[in-house]
């Protein structure tokens, strides 16, 4: 139960692993627009699911469920960052796409990338985000909407 | 005694700051006007709610070359750890330069 406990009071929200921001134009005659891209897909940590069934199962079987835990996790090992995804790491192929749908006109600038991680007890949501300015010709139109 | 002598030692060599991460983007030719953003948050407990104080590097950085391009960023994204656990705190800065 103390194990349990330690997990929940141990475990945060965000986690920032890694942010990097990109160049930054302002031509004449555009207005930028900000936009964010975000894709995601669930973790799970194979160390605190074995923390948290050795507390929950006390007797009966704890030992064996972390050990098993302890062996899944030779599967994982290397750096990373954040936790294994249940997939593959293709969650993370479509943003390119997306910034495409957020900017038709593919004129962007300042495009910051972070990677980061919302993390709750077992799971957690890795998480990269991109955001930036599309750049718009300023018209009439534009100048209402912005 | 020589507990004592381990504990200033480990003091000592022991370091607080984790760099995270660091990159650059394409230098310009032009490197007359350095502008620098930086946002700190201070995280308490290992809570942390949001990672939205990291939008504010773009802003800063637009109010500091406002009608010019600023290339050549180098972003690094630093763990300050005060206290182990207690409070440590996220430190991201980017510097670059402003071409007008």
């Amino acid at each position: 139960m103390k194990n349990f406990l330690m997990v929940l009071f141990l475990s945060s929200c965000a986690y920032v692993h890694h942010h990097q921001v990109g160049e930054l134009r302002t031509p004449a005659g555009h207005v930028m627009r900000k936009f964010e891209v975000l894709v995601s897909e669930n973790g799970f940590s194979v160390q605190e699911a074995g923390a948290a069934a050795k507390a929950a199962l006390r007797n009966h079987n704890g030992e064996a469920a972390e050990r098993f835990a302890a062996i899944l996790s030779l599967f994982q090992m290397g750096p990373r960052t954040g936790n294994p995804v249940w997939s593959s790491e293709k969650y993370a192929d479509g943003v390119f796409e997306k910034l495409y749908e957020k900017c038709p006109s593919g004129q962007i600038t300042g495009l910051s990338s972070t990677r980061e991680m919302n993390k709750y007890p077992v799971v957690s949501g890795e998480i990269v985000k991109l955001t930036g300015y599309c750049l718009l010709k300023k018209t009439n139109t534009v100048r209402k909407k912005i | 005694m020589k507990i004592i002598f381990f504990v200033l030692l480990t003091i000592l060599f022991s370091s607080c700051a984790q760099v995270r991460s660091v990159s650059q983007t394409s230098i310009p030719t032009k490197r007359d006007k350095l502008v620098k953003a930086e946002v700190k948050k201070n995280i308490f407990f290992l809570f942390n709610f949001s990672t939205d104080y990291l939008a504010q590097i773009n802003t800063q950085l637009r109010k500091k070359c406002p009608k010019g391009n600023i290339e050549g960023i180098l972003t690094k994204d630093v763990m300050i750890v005060y206290f182990p656990v207690i409070y440590h705190q996220d430190y991201v800065t980017a510097e670059g330069f402003c071409v007008e």
